[in-house]
């Protein structure tokens, strides 16, 4: 294969009034892994969907090997030999390695309809032993682990002769062993003239087979350094420095109630030997990248899960193991999960069946619903969240994502509440949203609930937080007391940098 | 803020989505030049006793419509109703004949009904299992099962108690039609009115957020089941009373008219979405329809054809509908 | 909502189109006949004799008017029910219902007879009707049953039959009678029984199944020619020529399977005879006749020539009323020969 070398340069993309995209000027050649990292929101994912044809830029001009390309599908990338592996597997599991790798391009017997199955099998054969990669190819996928899976799809890139692979977080489901075997393949294909394009958050990957790096921030491109004239600490930096206007954290006494406390919590792979305490009125976020165990943890506090091991004591008492998260509402526990479409909202109810839900059994009387101790709930909810909705009536699908997020907060405001879970509570909604969910946050704690936040976003931690609390790998790390956050520590701690800790 | 605290006060009469409002103009135009187009086809079609047999062949329609409108809130389908209508009927009718009681008759359909239902609704709520292939296992087999308890035969009921509810008119006012009013107002109560008809729409628009939110969808979902397996009993002891008989073959293909109806009646087939009220007006204009369809003498062939075309005609308004709210 | 306003208008159209011309003009005879179904091959002919009838009784007798419709319940007791309510508030002259339970239809007929209506049940007899139209079906069963035994040969003769929908009473009874015929000799035994439900396509997947299952059958039959179709069909793919065939109702391309194929025996009904004869039955009611209250069709066995000479030599009954394929095929399509206008006049 020969060597190509592709240059994005002066990309802008905005989504409405957000810009994206920034001016980025971006390039990749041959033989190099380019490693391009950034927080959530930063621009990577915007950038990398512009090279694959799944956005058109506004501004800017891609070209490979000096010529100037258009790409605005993504049948334009793949013409050009760029290909993305997704972290969602493209791939058939009912159908074996090889007729996924030919699948739409199959070869047939000269002048037949029938599959030459052979001449496939030998081809694909051929590509796994160019690779000493041990793998059936007449196995189906569905016997396949991630890592295979994965090997699966790039191969299936480099035979129809892609040059340029886009790897987007590519190891957060791999085991170690599965992540070696991924490597060792990834510095073989550099020396097959290949590039990789290599999205991560994992400071240990990106140093060990990165050839370059280039760290994008608020849709810009603030570093590009060879792997070799960078330092760990100096990406975590470069990633991090935005600051959300129009909030800012109350001072406040936290109480020395404990409210909430979790001893030894374990659950094999997910999470080992977490211990921590809620206080009344306090804020605790637990933070990490994707893969931490947070969410899983969250989700065990709140009846969602029963297979862990360890003790959860709420309000004194030691929960029982089950799943049964009716037992976490009554007892004034809420929950606002991290996927909104999937558990969060019931897109076809209006805005006020959404909200009332959790509160019915309280509102009966006589065996019937009282609308009045409803309608109060639901005005009361909607104006404490500042929702915008063109009345409670409105099907909730139609709101913004900030303002169903707010539905799914003001589901809980009530006298009741002790402990209010969040998950990502600010996952893609927009800055006004932000502040008004932040000073929600901060109402609450004030009224003495004790609040518990999974957070992927290091500002928010900071900005929140009363105790925060680091993840990696299901492991706990380090705890930080307001107000003393250290940044760039605790961005080392959840990359699994090998300083501090 | 204020704009949205406005909004809440003045929303409050208008309960509900304009989307069904204007299904429910529609349907009740349509009902109108229905009833205008078969007058003028059949001088006979306004005649009081042509609307009280109207109103009576469609009794059981409307008890079983209002049950599958119950669960296609929950996103799920019963094909079992009329199958269960024969098996109830049939228990009924051989507790009567055996107890001499009315009341243990009653009872006895009823509990049938339910059993059927429950069947349905443990399958589907707690084993997670597809609505449609459970209820088409239990449509075989409440069939089946009607015919073995007859032994395929029907049975000559005779206690004027027990033939009452189905067979008895007050001048042309067959006795029925109060009967399914007062069943339409208890299960509005039911729908609009507890918690349980809150999650009965809160499962159908999304079952894991239910159970995030602390109710227990999938109990919700058995209920449900049952309650239309409560109306399957009732609709027997209807359909008896009607042909002074139990009948093995009662109700083949009710539950096709139900689902037909309440689709008509603007309930989505994907759960959450849907009004007690339209599923009546679905009953309604299908009633007329189909009576206008005899009275007019409409060769048989033409009213397969009728039938189909409103169906289709009714899926395609659903889809199109769906989409124009998904854009 | 314009593709649901336009398929309704359309209904509409129709409807009234169809409304209309059922009720041109005033009548002095308005029939109803409300079948259980229309689809199968016998419903169909039945209900075309019953059209054609009509208009040659209109032709023939130019000082009435007569007047006629069909209805069918498609398999369902509740729309029946429904059709006769409908019905009777129409106050015809005549109604023949063919019940798909004589039970349920009992507070209907009382009704129908306050309303001064006739009421012809079909098949299945009622005691409240004023007059059953009946089809012997046990005698016919038998009947089959014995030209079964008198044309086996002797030897070990297997045969499967294919029944009814369970409970409906014409099928039960032809089962009877074939059973009860088939126990006049020793040789011949039934191998398999097992309900078709009237329906061809299940009718199909019996026959394949008994073809494999039973490498030893000889004959198969059935309570409705509709069976025989599908079972001749699979039994000539299959190449097991030997394999005989016993109908029931005398549809006209089985009767002509006994000239060139392996169809031994039938019994006359046919679809067109039948509608025929209910127009005949209605006018003569009509003008006055009193018809027997349990009405007999005429329904005689169909052999061939040749097969019935066999027969009667292996000791089949003298005295069973039989009609040879020609001339059994000629009635069959042409009504009118027994039961036209000619016959009343």
């Amino acid at each position: 294969m020969s060597d190509h070398r592709i240059d994005m340069r002066d990309i802008s993309k905005s989504f409405f009034a957000t810009k994206a995209l920034d001016g980025v000027d971006f390039s990749c050649i041959s033989r190099e892994v380019h490693a391009l990292v950034g927080l959530n929101g930063a621009g990577k994912s915007t950038l990398m969907k512009v090279l694959g044809g799944v956005y058109s830029a506004d501004e800017g001009t891609i070209t490979m090997d000096d010529t100037i390309v258009t790409i605005t599908q993504p049948s334009d990338a793949e013409r050009l030999g760029i290909a993305m592996i997704h972290q969602e597997y493209s791939l058939i599991n009912e159908l074996t390695v090889t007729a996924n790798i030919f699948l739409g391009r199959e070869l047939r017997h000269a002048k037949t309809p029938f599959l030459n199955k052979r001449e496939m099998t030998r081809q694909v054969k051929a590509q796994l032993d160019r690779f000493e990669l041990k793998l059936d190819p007449n196995l189906p996928i569905r016997d396949l682990n991630s890592g295979e899976k994965q090997i699966v799809e790039i191969i299936r890139a480099l035979m129809s002769d892609s040059w340029l692979i886009v790897m987007d977080e590519p190891t957060s489901a791999l085991s170690e062993e599965d992540k070696g075997r991924l490597f060792a393949f990834i510095n073989r294909l550099k020396s097959e003239s290949v590039s990789i394009i290599y999205i991560s958050h994992h400071m240990p990957e990106i140093f060990s087979i990165a050839d370059r790096v280039t760290v994008m921030r608020d849709g810009k491109i603030v570093l590009s350094e060879k792997i070799q004239d960078t330092k760990e600490q100096v990406v975590i930096h470069e990633m991090t420095g935005r600051e959300l206007k129009g909030f800012v954290k109350p001072h406040k006494q936290v109480s020395n109630q404990i409210l909430l406390s979790v001893q030894n919590l374990h659950k094999d792979d997910v999470y080992q030997d977490i211990s921590f305490e809620v206080h009344r009125g306090e804020i605790v976020v637990l933070t990490g990248l994707r893969g931490c165990g947070a969410p899983e943890l969250a989700k065990a506090i709140f009846g969602l899960e029963d297979d862990y091991e360890g003790t959860i004591t709420y309000r004194g008492q030691t929960l029982k193991k089950v799943r049964n998260p009716a037992r976490a509402v009554k007892s004034g526990m809420g929950l606002v999960t991290e996927n909104r479409d999937k558990n969060g909202i019931m897109a076809a109810l209006s805005v006020r069946d959404n909200i009332v839900l959790p509160f019915i059994e309280k509102s009966i009387r006589h065996g019937m619903i009282n609308s009045i101790y409803t309608e109060k709930i639901v005005i009361k909810a909607i104006h404490d969240t500042s929702t915008k909705t063109a009345s409670a009536d409105q099907e909730i699908q139609f709101l913004s994502g900030g303002n169903k997020q707010k539905i799914c907060f003001s589901r809980w405001l009530d006298d009741d509440l002790e402990l209010l879970i969040l998950l990502e509570p600010t996952r893609g909604i927009d800055v006004h949203a932000k502040a008004d969910i932040y000073r929600i946050i901060e109402g609450l704690a004030e009224k003495g609930v004790g609040i518990l936040i999974l957070s992927y976003e290091i500002d928010e931690v900071t900005m929140l937080a009363d105790r925060a609390l680091t993840m990696y790998h299901g492991r706990q790390i380090n705890a930080y007391q307001y107000p003393n956050f250290d940044k760039g520590q605790m961005l080392a701690d959840i990359a699994g940098a090998e300083q501090g800790g | 803020m204020t704009a949205s605290t406005n909004a809440i006060t003045t929303s409050k009469p208008q309960k509900h989505m304009s989307g069904l409002t204007l299904r429910y103009l529609v349907l009740s135009g349509l009902i109108l030049i229905a009833a205008v187009g078969f007058s003028i086809a059949n001088d006979n079609f306004y005649s009081l006793v042509n609307i009280g047999i109207l109103l009576r062949s469609i009794s059981v329609l409307f008890l079983l419509s209002m049950g599958m409108t119950f669960i296609m809130l929950t996103g799920g389908i019963d094909l079992s109703v009329g199958s269960n209508v024969a098996f109830s009927g049939g228990v009924g009718v051989i507790t009567l004949g055996a107890t001499g009681s009315p009341l243990m008759g009653f009872i006895a359909a009823g509990l049938a009904g339910m059993s059927i239902g429950l069947l349905n609704g443990v399958f589907i709520g707690k084993l997670k299992l597809s609505a449609f292939m459970v209820t088409l296992a239990t449509f075989a087999l409440a069939r089946g099962l009607a015919l073995v308890i007859y032994d395929a035969d029907s049975i000559n009921v005779t206690d004027p108690v027990f033939l009452w509810l189905g067979g008895t008119s007050w001048g042309n006012l067959p006795v029925v039609i109060p009967f399914v009013a007062i069943v339409f107002v208890v299960l509005s109560l039911v729908l609009y009115r507890t918690s349980f008809g809150r999650d009965v729409y809160a499962v159908g628009a999304n079952f894991n957020t239910a159970f995030v939110l602390g109710r227990n969808p999938a109990r919700s979902v058995v209920w449900v089941y049952v309650l239309t397996g409560l109306l399957a009993g009732l609709s027997a002891i209807i359909t008896v009373g009607r042909v002074s008989s139990g009948q093995p073959w009662a109700g083949l293909y009710l539950e096709f008219d139900a689902i037909t109806a309440v689709i008509l009646g603007g309930t989505s087939l994907f759960g959450g979405r849907g009004r007690l009220l339209g599923t009546i007006l679905g009953v309604l204009l299908y009633g007329i329809i189909i009576n206008g369809l005899v009275l007019t003498g409409t060769n048989p062939y033409l009213q397969s054809l009728i039938k189909g075309m409103i169906l289709l005609g009714v899926v395609l308004l659903d889809t199109y509908s769906q989409k124009r709210k998904s854009t | 909502m314009p593709n649901k306003l336009k398929t309704i208008m359309a209904s509409m159209v129709l409807i009234t189109a169809a409304g209309t011309n059922a009720h041109a003009a005033d009548h002095n005879l308005d029939i109803v006949f409300i079948n259980d179904g229309h689809v199968a091959p016998y419903h169909v002919a039945w209900l075309g004799g019953f059209e054609d009838a009509i208009e040659a009784y209109n032709e023939a007798f130019p000082d009435m008017e007569i007047t006629g419709r069909w209805l069918s319940a498609e398999g369902s007791l509740e729309k029946m029910i429904q059709q006769a309510e409908v019905t009777i508030n129409e106050k015809p002259d005549v109604m023949f219902v063919n019940a798909i339970n004589v039970d349920a239809f009992e507070p209907l007929v009382k009704k129908a007879q306050d309303a001064g209506i006739t009421w012809i049940a079909v098949h299945s007899p009622m005691d409240s009707a004023d007059y059953s139209f009946t089809l012997g079906d046990v005698v016919n069963g038998r009947n089959i049953g014995m030209a079964m035994c008198a044309l086996s040969g002797g030897e070990t003769y297997n045969v499967g039959i294919m029944l009814g929908q369970a409970g409906n009473p014409s099928g039960d009874a032809r089962h009877a009678g074939i059973l009860e015929g088939i126990a006049t000799c020793n040789n011949v035994k039934v191998l398999a029984e097992q309900p078709a439900d009237w329906d061809t396509v299940k009718a199909q997947s019996i026959a394949e199944n008994w073809l494999t299952q039973f490498p030893d059958l000889d004959a198969i039959a059935g309570v409705t020619d509709g069976y025989m179709y599908p079972s001749i069909a699979i039994v000539q793919n299959s190449g097991k020529d030997h394999i005989e065939f016993f109908g029931y109702d005398g549809d006209i391309p089985i009767m002509q399977q006994m000239i060139d194929g392996n169809v031994k025996a039938d019994i006359l009904l046919s679809g067109t005879r039948e509608g025929w004869n209910f127009v005949q039955m209605a006018y003569r009611i009509h003008k006055g006749e009193t018809p027997e209250k349990v009405y007999d069709f005429f329904t005689p066995l169909v052999l061939t020539e040749e097969n019935h000479k066999i027969a009667l030599a292996n000791g089949f009954p003298k005295d069973v009323e039989v009609y040879y394929v020609p001339k059994a095929m000629e009635v069959a399509e042409k009504g009118y020969l027994e039961f036209g206008p000619d016959s009343v006049k």
